[in-house]
C-alpha cells in the first residue's frame, strides 16, 4: 500500500506540474518614484518627501533653485520623463513645480508626479486655509498657503490609511446612493475641513471613526481623527502604526507658547484594540507640540555621525511618556474637558533638558511637531467612535 | 463530514473481513440481477487550481492535501459475449481539500467586509488558500477490460456540494489600492487580511473521470482515478477571482467486489 501511495503521489505531482507550470513573469505594472535625492544634499532643509503621487523637496532659503537636478529611483523597468537627473529651473516654474511622468515597464500604467520645491519657512500661525482633494478625490489634504498662494506647509493626517478600510466609501454610498456618492466620500474621513458661509475654512474636524471589518482584522478597529506637522508614512501604517506618524517640520525659532481653540465631545462607547467595550471609561483628546533637535552628539566625539541624526520623532513618543533624547521642549494641553463652546488654550513649551544652540537654530537643525488627535490613545487604537474634536486658530509664539 | 466518512469506511472494511461474507455475497448478488456491487474507499489527492496557472502566480510555497477521504458504491455490469465492455454507475461521498501557500504578483482582488465595505486592488505577496468541499458525486463510466484482472474506466460525473469552504488570507506583501498606480499599503509583521468565499461556491459540479483498477486478490481491487472538474468551482456571477478554478484530484484506494 505504501508503495502504491508513493507511486500515485509521484504520478500526481508529475501530472500537476505538467499542467500547471509557473508562467514567465509579467513585466512590472507599477510606476512609482521610490526615492528622490538632490546633490549637494547640504542645500536640503529636510529629506525629500515622496508620496504616492507627488514629491516635495524643501530647500534652504537663499539657495539657488534655478538649476536643480533631482535624481529619482523608480520601479524596476519603469521609465521617467523628463530624464532622470536632468536639470530644471524650479525658480521660474509655475508653483516651483516640474511634472514628471513615470510609465510602467508593461506600458499600461503611468503616473504624473508634481515635484515641488519649497523654499518657504513653515508659518507660525495656522489657518488650514487651502484644503485639496487627493488625486483619487477621496479625502482632503489640508495645506497652509501664504499671501502669494504658495503652499508653505501640508498637514499630515492618517486619512490615506483610512482609504484602505473602505468604510468612507460604503458610508457615502449608503447616504447618497450609488450615483452621487463619489463627491461625498471625503465627508466620512476622520480628518476633514469645515467651511464657513464665505467658503473659507473655519476649522478642522477630527472624529474617531470605525475602520470596519478590515481594520478589525489588523487589530485597528478605530481610526482617531488626527492632524500633525510631519509625514504620514503609509508604508508602515499596518505593520508599525505608531512609527507611521512622523512628526517634525524644520523651524528656525525657539517656541515659547502654543495656543489655539478647541471644542470637544467624547464618543459614547470606549473600545480597545480588539474592539472590546471598556465600560466606565471615557474618551479624551490630545493636543501637544514637540520641539526637538535633529542632531545629537551622543558619543561625544565632537562630530555628528549619520546615526546621530533624526528626521522625525514618531508616534512612539506618546507611549514613551514624552521622553526622547532629542526633545528640547514640549507644550501640552492638559485641561481636556468636554466643551460645546470654543475654548482657548495657551500652553508653555516646557524644557526637557536640551539647550537650544542659536547658530544651529538659524541653520534649521531644529524641528517642531504639532500633534492633535480626537482620541488620546488612538495610537494604540483605544477610543470611542464618535469622539469629535474641532480645532482652529493654532499658533506658535516665539 | 469527515467523521461520517470515516465511520462508513470502518463499516465497509469490517464487512470485508466478515466471516459471514460468502453468505452476504450470495444475498447481494441475487438482489442485483446481474449487476456486480463494488465498494470503494479511497483518498483524494490534488488541488483546486486555475488552469493554466495565471502569470500572477509566481511560486507555490507550500501544499498540504489534508485528509480528504472518499467512499463509493458502484454497480458494474459487463455486456456482450466476450464481456469486454461494461457500464458502471454509482454514488460517491467525497472530500476535495487542499491547503496551499502561494506567492503572487499584481493579483487582482476585491474583498467585501461584513459591513459591506469594499476593498479592491492588486496584491503582491503571499496568499494562503484553504479548500475543503464535501460532495455527493454520481459517476457514470464506460468500463473496458484490458486484462482479466484489469479494467480501464472513463466517463463523466455530476457532483452536488453538501458543504464547502474556500477561505484564506493574504500575508507578507502589499496592496495597491484599486490599480497598480494606487496607494501602496504593505502588510507585514504578521498582519493578515482574510477572505472567505465559501458562500460563492457552486452547488453542482460536473467533470470527467478516467482511471484504472486492478484485481489484486479474489475480491480486493486497487484503483486510481483522475477526476477533472469541467466548470469553475465558483458561481458564474462571482467576479472577485478573475480566473476560473477547477478541482483536479487523483482518487485512489481499495475496492471490494462482491
Amino acid at each position: 500500500m505504501n508503495k502504491i501511495v508513493k507511486i500515485f503521489t509521484l504520478s500526481c505531482l508529475l501530472a500537476t506540474s505538467a499542467v500547471s507550470c509557473i508562467q514567465d513573469e509579467a513585466p512590472n505594472a507599477e510606476c512609482d518614484i521610490i526615492t528622490c535625492t538632490i546633490s549637494p544634499d547640504s542645500i536640503l532643509l529636510a529629506v525629500p518627501v515622496v508620496e504616492n503621487e507627488k514629491v516635495t523637496i524643501r530647500i534652504k532659503p537663499g539657495e539657488d533653485i534655478s538649476n536643480l537636478a533631482p535624481v529619482f529611483t523608480i520601479t524596476e523597468g519603469a521609465t521617467i520623463t523628463p530624464d532622470n537627473g536632468s536639470a530644471h529651473d524650479f525658480l521660474n516654474a509655475p508653483n516651483h513645480t516640474v511634472n514628471y511622468t513615470v510609465t510602467s515597464e508593461d506600458g499600461e500604467w503611468s503616473k504624473v508626479y508634481p515635484v515641488r520645491i519649497s523654499q518657504k519657512e513653515i508659518p507660525s500661525t495656522f489657518s488650514f486655509n487651502t484644503p485639496k482633494l487627493d488625486s483619487q478625490l477621496k479625502y482632503y489634504e489640508i495645506n497652509e498657503t501664504d499671501e502669494y498662494d504658495e503652499i508653505v506647509m501640508t498637514w499630515a493626517a492618517g486619512n490615506p490609511g483610512y482609504v484602505i478600510s473602505g468604510v468612507a466609501e460604503k458610508e457615502a454610498q449608503l447616504k447618497y446612493g450609488p450615483n452621487d456618492y463619489k463627491e461625498h466620500v471625503w465627508e466620512y474621513f476622520p480628518t476633514t475641513p469645515v467651511w464657513n458661509e464665505n467658503n473659507e475654512v473655519e476649522y478642522v474636524r477630527l472624529e474617531t471613526k470605525s475602520t470596519g471589518t478590515f481594520g478589525k482584522m489588523v487589530g485597528m478597529p478605530i481610526a482617531a481623527g488626527n492632524i500633525f506637522q510631519g509625514y504620514f508614512d503609509l508604508s508602515m501604517a499596518i505593520s508599525n502604526p505608531r512609527g507611521a506618524t512622523k512628526f517634525g517640520e524644520p523651524y528656525r525659532y525657539d517656541p515659547k507658547f502654543f495656543s489655539g481653540k478647541y471644542r470637544y465631545k467624547a464618543g459614547e462607547v470606549m473600545t480597545d484594540s480588539k474592539g472590546n467595550v471598556l465600560s466606565g471609561e471615557k474618551d479624551t483628546f490630545s493636543i501637544y507640540a514637540l520641539f526637538f533637535d535633529t542632531e545629537l552628539d551622543k558619543n561625544n566625539d565632537g562630530t555628528i555621525q549619520e546615526d546621530e541624526r533624526i528626521d522625525y520623532i514618531t508616534g512612539h513618543i506618546h507611549q514613551q511618556n514624552f521622553k526622547d533624547p532629542y526633545l528640547v521642549s514640549v507644550a501640552m494641553v492638559e485641561d481636556t474637558d468636554e466643551t460645546s463652546e470654543w475654548k482657548e488654550f495657551r500652553v508653555p513649551f516646557k524644557s526637557e533638558g536640551l539647550q537650544v544652540d542659536p547658530d544651529r537654530l538659524a541653520k534649521g537643525k531644529y524641528k517642531v511637531g504639532i500633534v492633535i488627535s480626537s482620541s488620546i490613545d488612538g495610537d494604540v487604537f483605544r477610543g470611542a467612535v464618535g469622539s469629535c474634536l474641532d480645532v482652529k486658530d493654532l499658533k506658535l509664539e516665539h | 463530514m469527515r467523521k461520517y466518512i470515516l465511520a462508513v469506511l470502518a463499516v465497509a472494511f469490517s464487512l470485508t473481513v466478515n466471516a459471514q461474507m460468502s453468505q452476504t455475497q450470495k444475498i447481494i448478488n441475487a438482489t442485483l440481477k446481474g449487476w456486480q456491487l463494488e465498494l470503494r474507499a479511497g483518498y483524494n489527492l490534488g488541488g483546486t487550481a486555475p488552469l493554466p496557472l495565471p502569470e500572477e502566480i509566481r511560486a507555490m510555497d507550500s501544499y498540504s492535501p489534508k485528509i480528504p477521504f472518499t467512499i463509493e458504491a458502484d454497480f458494474l455490469r459487463f455486456f456482450g459475449e466476450k464481456k469486454k465492455w461494461g457500464l458502471s454507475w454509482g454514488v460517491k461521498l467525497e472530500n476535495k481539500a487542499m491547503d496551499t501557500k502561494a506567492t503572487v504578483k499584481n493579483y487582482g482582488m476585491e474583498i467585501f467586509g461584513d459591513e459591506g465595505e469594499r476593498v479592491a486592488g492588486r496584491w503582491t505577496g503571499g496568499v494562503r488558500t484553504k479548500v475543503d468541499n464535501s460532495y455527493l458525486t454520481f459517476p457514470i463510466l464506460a468500463v473496458y477490460k484490458v486484462h482479466p484482472r484489469t479494467n480501464i474506466r472513463g466517463g463523466v460525473y455530476l457532483s452536488y456540494m453538501i458543504d464547502g469552504e474556500f477561505s484564506g488570507y493574504v500575508y507578507e506583501g502589499y496592496l495597491r489600492q484599486e490599480n497598480p498606480t494606487g496607494l501602496k499599503v504593505p502588510y507585514g509583521d504578521g498582519k493578515t487580511a482574510s477572505y472567505d468565499f465559501s458562500d460563492e461556491l457552486r452547488k453542482f459540479q460536473c467533470g470527467a473521470q478516467l482511471g484504472v483498477d486492478w484485481m489484486a486478490f479474489k475480491h480486493l481491487k486497487v484503483f486510481a482515478d483522475l477526476t477533472w472538474g469541467l466548470n469553475d468551482i465558483f458561481n458564474n456571477d462571482f467576479k472577485t477571482i478573475t480566473f476560473s478554478m477547477y478541482p483536479i484530484y487523483f482518487n485512489f484506494g481499495l475496492g471490494y467486489l462482491f
